[in-house]
């Protein structure tokens, strides 16, 4: 609702409207109704229609785009800045050197539905692959929610220990097979029943 | 690189002047062209006048500023900005802060060798 119809207030606005395309749209049309307001409430107090250089001065004191725009951007972490604190090393090679017994423990835990019916078996690890893609999304994901560190930490112990337990598994049930087929049964029941 | 008079301002508003403006509005509810008046006639606290409303943005969207529409003397209504509760608590934390910090750098800049 500007009353001033100015062609510089109009680029002024269109300008900061790109400038805050980041935010979201809530806070981006607020802030662009607050500031037509204030031209607004300005232009008015002069009492006359104000020209190009009234024009100038106020939008001057308004600020830059970039200055008003990157205002609203305050809240999120400053440029340089690390909000989130920097995991060492360390801890990234101790998550995946704990990856490797989970994954022989889970690829233990799958051996037996082999045994049931290797459908069952294939069943298993498309669920665990499913799970570790999932956990890998929530980690990497360019598009997945904040935050992602607790599941970038994850992704360390459960992408190694994925990969063991498929690997191991696989290996077991291929090798179980050729085994039944020598002895057929005998082992697969006495390992089957708990 | 050494930082300029303004990049020294840049760095302190970022700390102080959402409370600068809670402070404001603690005084009494207020326009949005009268806090940007009041805080940027110095043009100490605010650089430009305009990077008050996506502060106050940001402090509604924290429900420390509450907005209203209210008839204006002049024109259409406008945005009518008041002071919550929580806003209150949230300036006096910073009050409570804000005093011996204020005192402690005044003390080191001002205060005969140690």
């Amino acid at each position: 609702m500007t009353t001033v119809t100015s062609p510089l207030v109009a680029a002024y606005l269109a300008d900061l409207e790109r400038r805050l395309a980041g935010a979201p749209a809530a806070d981006r049309l607020d802030v662009l109704d607050a500031v037509r307001e204030h031209l607004d409430a300005v232009f008015a107090d002069l009492g006359h229609a104000p020209g190009d250089d009234a024009v100038r001065r106020v939008l001057a004191d308004l600020g830059s785009p970039d200055d008003v725009a990157g205002a609203l951007a305050l809240d999120a972490p400053p440029a340089g800045g690390d909000p989130s604190p920097r995991t060492p090393g360390v801890v990234w090679v101790l998550l995946v050197l704990a990856g490797l017994p989970a994954g022989l423990l889970v690829g233990l835990l799958l051996l037996p539905l082999a045994l049931v019916h290797p459908v069952v078996l294939l069943g298993g690890l498309a669920a665990l692959v499913g799970a570790t893609l999932r956990v890998g999304y929530r980690a990497h994901g360019r598009r997945a929610p904040q935050p992602r560190r607790p599941w970038r930490l994850a992704f360390a112990v459960v992408l190694p220990a994925a990969v063991i337990a498929g690997t191991w598994a696989l290996a077991s049930a291929a090798f179980l097979t050729v085994e039944s087929e020598a002895v057929p049964s005998v082992s697969v029941t006495s390992v089957a029943t708990p | 690189m050494q930082p300029t008079p303004d990049d020294v301002r840049t760095q302190l508003r970022r700390g102080t002047l959402e409370f600068c403006v809670l402070a404001h509005l603690a005084r009494g509810p207020a326009y949005g062209q009268d806090i940007a008046r009041a805080l940027g006639a110095d043009h100490v606290l605010f650089a430009s006048e305009g990077t008050l409303y996506p502060l106050l943005t940001r402090l509604r969207g924290r429900g420390w500023v509450d907005t209203t529409w209210q008839e204006s003397p002049t024109g259409p209504p406008r945005r009518y900005h008041r002071l919550t509760d929580t806003g209150r608590a949230a300036l006096d934390a910073f009050v409570e802060v804000w005093r011996p910090y204020r005192t402690a750098v005044d003390r080191l800049l001002e205060g005969p060798p140690a």
